[in-house]
């Protein structure tokens, strides 16, 4: 069994979350080999592998989506009348065409071909609104549409399963796998790629036409383009996948709403190596200080600075000697944002209460660790709560993802079993919310660990790398076998 | 480019008749003011003479200067693009201070070129050593002169121009009534070599007095030769185009050797130089067209993209340089063609006129032709350049020297009646191959302007 397996922004070269789930799938399937192909932003600097190469990576290919790609076969003669007519398509909502379209685009072709000049300004003509600047248009165009020209001149991989881990450009390459080889495809979404982009595109000051959306009190074109264009991608995605898995059931709900079919949809949560934490359980000691951790990557996106303010607030309320805090992840990936919390740790002078302790094995923390805190603006089903749970350390949680099912149990029948909380759930970007639950387990310690048994009770039950392990490969197989009798998944 | 000058664009746009043709004078001075100067400094030794000095001796005189002009155009032509340019990109980041040093490194390198060419020619023709000498100081100084008028041309310091050479001609012609009776052929020479010199000066200390420097040298300008290496052809295939007939017809079979050692074909200098002045009324409208309506259309054009308008405006902006290139062409066309009729018609009248022969008579016909073709190829190479489309230009000014050369070479061989057709006929070609090329580029400008930028950051 030969799987392609593509990563966009993460496996091997950013550690936690997505790439840390990839790396653990790939590890506990030796029977089966992977070629992973990873889609990454520029070859400056040089990206450097954050995981081992496991001994079933046949090879690693990685395909920059910034870098222009100047030496490419010139495409057919009617290649941009098939893009125009795929353009229309999708607006529509049909993915058919895709499958029509050339797989690379040739840099050249596209600086001196007419057809090219034809097709962009036929676009701009039917979709830009009257008066819309043209350069703009025009950059914005290049800015959305050459990585998409790159990544579809990626060589294809011959493989008997493509596995995409978002929609985005992998999902456009799985798709072109699927179009041009017929190799059945599958896709795994952790968070909402199209979603978590939309909350970037919304925030982005780069994008143009801010100040004509301000002033026609309308939304912004160019920002409405990025999210359409994703969106697009997305349809891709769907459309073409024989399988598409979420980790919990409201996402499942969203894919089926964005054109997936209902039959090709199913959960499959994350799951760990139950083994790897019994230890630490066994070792868990009470702390002479009330100590929590946010284990994650001080990155905006896990809002540290939200679980800074709320450790000012509960170390106000306990006095300094009161708190311990730990943030325990890697500081580099965003040097700007760690300098603003250490900034903020200094100003709100919690330099002996919070410690932003870099990149490092977590167990030994889980050993003391009273209550595991997430402040996370977006997450899917994050690892680090389940490995909290397996350790039976209570969760206090951002309702952001399935942390809420975490937390209180799947629909239906996890919840009929009466396991019990496993933490609190709060509010996103609110330290005081996140500070009143840290301040209520603080003073109960019995609370707290009967919310650690339950979280522990339910990852025993649900969420278990065995189970996932044995999802996959029954999932692969599955769709192996069925590559010469499976109809093309492409739909509106 | 930085467009026609406030006086002239106010004489121009004026609707009085008076104030309208001071401007095309301002603008024919502007254009051919030392040209005119200089011709009529020559004209006037050849009328008057000169004290103790031979007719023999005048034409050498003619033909040293005619050589070191023909000589410092073509060493010029190697970098009066990439200096225009490089300059033109200082003045658009309005970075003032790099004027002079680029002045200097650009006058410096012009100085060395024109020393090095001028020490092999002495070496090869061995003339005796005071008129070495001279010929030395003359050419570098024309070197000067060619380097300083790239630089005030871009600023559009006309006034300077004519000025400086009004100025330098007259302390030539002062000077040449002393010193030539003295020391002959070398001290008419010398006298104007200071002349040049004079001008050259005048030059340094405007630009030094308009443009403070901070720094001696400016090597960017061999940063904007490498990054633009079409542009050293360009101007290098300009001036050899401008030039190649009559190399070719001084070492041909109508040749003959002045006094002062160099060949001259006096059968096809003086009519073509007749002819040459057929070109100043096309010339004046060019630079009026060139500098004024298409500079002001190509700038709105640009302006157009800077400030993000919509396709319909861009294309409106495209839409109007295409019509000012096609009115400049057909005006250019009629009037020259008006001009060259003219001449054509009343060229026994010049001939009897200025006292030449019936084989200058053929020549001076097919040089009116050759010009008006050449004249005509010019505004295809101007508009190309002056639009950064420096492929077609590279094309035209490319076809245009091996058009010209082959058809010198042809012609020299066919008989005297025919000299001058090979200008023609290559002002013809350049023309066939640059009009149609520029009007398909223009005709799409805005793709082009888009496109090319596909994949840049």
């Amino acid at each position: 069994m030969h799987v392609c397996l593509i990563a966009e922004g993460s496996y091997p070269y950013i550690t936690g979350g997505v790439g840390k789930w990839t790396h653990d799938l790939i590890a506990s399937l030796p029977e089966v080999e992977f070629t992973v192909v990873a889609l990454w932003p520029t070859d400056r600097p040089e990206p450097q592998p954050r995981y081992p190469t496991l001994p079933n990576v046949r090879e690693l290919r990685t395909s920059y989506v910034l870098t222009p790609q100047e030496e490419q076969p010139r495409g057919p003669k009617d290649q941009f009348e098939k893009l125009e007519v795929f353009h229309h398509a999708i607006k529509k909502g049909d993915v058919c065409p895709f499958a029509g379209l050339n797989s690379g685009v040739n840099l050249k072709d596209l600086k001196s071909n007419p057809a090219a000049w034809k097709l962009l300004t036929t676009l701009y003509q039917d979709y830009a609104p009257p008066g819309t600047s043209f350069p703009d248009y025009f950059w914005t165009w290049q800015a959305t549409h050459l990585p998409l020209f790159n990544v579809l001149t990626s060589p294809l991989v011959a493989a008997d399963v493509v596995h995409c881990i978002s929609t985005g450009y992998a999902g456009c390459l799985a798709a072109l796998h699927k179009a041009k080889l017929g190799t059945p495809m599958l896709t795994t979404e952790h968070g909402l790629y199209t979603r978590e982009r939309s909350q970037e595109i919304w925030d982005a000051d780069w994008i143009p036409g801010e100040a004509e959306a301000n002033a026609h009190r309308s939304g912004n074109f160019f920002k409405g383009w990025w999210n359409r264009m994703f969106r697009s991608l997305e349809r891709i995605t769907y459309g073409y996948s024989d399988a598409v898995v979420s980790l919990f059931e409201a996402n499942r709900k969203y894919q089926i709403g964005q054109g997936s079919a209902p039959e090709r949809t199913l959960v499959i949560p994350n799951g760990i190596e139950l083994g790897l934490y019994e230890t630490v359980r066994r070792s868990r000691r009470p702390s002479p200080t009330y100590h929590v951790g946010l284990v994650g990557r001080v990155v905006p996106i896990k809002d540290i600075k939200t679980f800074i303010n709320a450790c000012k607030i509960v170390a106000d309320r306990l006095g300094p000697s009161g708190l311990k805090a730990s943030v325990i992840g890697p500081i580099d990936e965003d040097p700007l944002y760690a300098a603003q919390c250490r900034e903020m740790i200094r100003a709100l002078q919690l330099e002996n209460v919070v410690t932003l302790v870099g990149k490092t094995d977590p167990r030994p923390y889980y050993e003391t660790l009273d209550v595991s805190v997430l402040t996370s603006l977006s997450e899917g089903q994050p690892m680090v709560a389940l490995e909290s749970m397996a350790c039976g350390i209570p969760i206090v949680s951002t309702d952001v993802g399935c942390c809420r099912e975490l937390i209180d149990g799947r629909p239906g029948e996890d919840q009929g079993y009466g396991l019990g909380p496993a933490g609190i759930v709060t509010a996103l970007v609110d330290p005081q919310d996140t500070a009143r639950a840290l301040l209520e387990l603080a003073g109960d310690p019995d609370r707290r660990a009967e919310m650690g048994r339950a979280g522990r009770r339910r990852v025993e039950k649900y969420y278990r790398l065995d189970q996932v392990r044995r999802s996959y490969l029954d999932l692969y197989r599955r769709l192996s076998d069925g590559r010469h009798q499976s109809a093309p998944a492409a739909a509106a | 480019m930085a467009g026609i000058s406030l006086p002239l664009r106010r004489l121009l746009s004026s609707r009085s008749f008076l104030a309208q043709s001071a401007g095309y004078a301002y603008a024919g001075l502007s254009m051919a003011g030392p040209w005119l100067l200089t011709s009529a400094y020559m004209l006037a030794l050849s009328r008057l003479g000169v004290p103790g000095l031979s007719i023999q001796d005048i034409q050498s005189f003619q033909a040293v200067v005619l050589y070191c002009y023909c000589g410092s155009m073509l060493l010029t032509g190697l970098f009066q693009l990439v200096a225009a340019r490089h300059l033109s990109d200082h003045l658009f980041r309005k970075n003032a201070s790099a004027v002079v040093p680029s002045y200097a490194t650009t006058a410096t390198l012009s100085l060395l070129l024109h020393g090095l060419v001028a020490g092999a020619a002495i070496h090869l023709l061995k003339p005796p050593l005071p008129l070495a000498v001279a010929e030395f100081v003359l050419f570098g100084a024309v070197g000067l002169v060619s380097s300083g008028m790239i630089f005030l041309g871009v600023l559009r310091s006309f006034g300077i121009i004519l000025a400086a050479f009004a100025a330098g001609i007259a302390v030539a012609l002062a000077l040449s009534q002393a010193l030539a009776p003295r020391f002959g052929l070398p001290g008419l020479i010398a006298a104007f070599a200071a002349g040049h010199g004079l001008i050259a000066a005048v030059f340094l200390s405007r630009l030094r007095a308009e443009f403070p420097a901070r720094r001696p040298w400016d090597r960017g300008l061999f940063s904007t030769a490498a990054r633009h290496p079409s542009l050293t052809i360009i101007g290098a295939a300009f001036a050899g185009g401008i030039w190649v007939d009559k190399i070719v017809f001084w070492t041909g079979p109508w040749a003959r050797p002045s006094d002062a050692g160099l060949h001259i074909c006096p059968i096809y200098d003086n009519g073509f130089f007749l002819a040459s002045f057929t070109v100043l009324p096309a010339l004046v409208l060019l630079f009026i067209r060139l500098e004024g309506s298409f500079h002001d259309k190509y700038a709105q054009f640009f302006a157009a993209l800077r400030k993000g308008a919509d396709l319909q405006t861009i294309r409106r902006s495209r839409g109007e340089i295409v019509d000012s290139f096609s009115t400049t062409l057909v005006r250019l066309a009629v009037i020259q063609g008006m001009v060259t009729l003219a001449a054509v018609i009343y060229a026994p009248f010049l001939m009897d006129l200025f006292g030449l022969d019936w084989i200058s008579f053929y020549v001076f016909r097919a040089a009116c032709l050759g010009a008006y073709l050449q004249m005509l190829a010019l505004a295809v190479l101007l508009s190309a350049v002056h639009l950064a489309l420096y492929r077609i230009a590279l094309v035209v000014a490319l076809v245009d020297l091996a058009a010209g050369l082959l058809g010198a070479w042809l012609t020299c061989r066919a008989g005297p009646e025919l000299l001058g057709f090979g200008s023609a006929a290559a002002g013809a070609a350049a023309l066939v191959v640059g009009y149609p090329w520029i009007r398909s580029v223009l005709a799409a400008l805005e793709r082009h302007t888009f496109m090319r930028q596909i994949g840049t950051p």
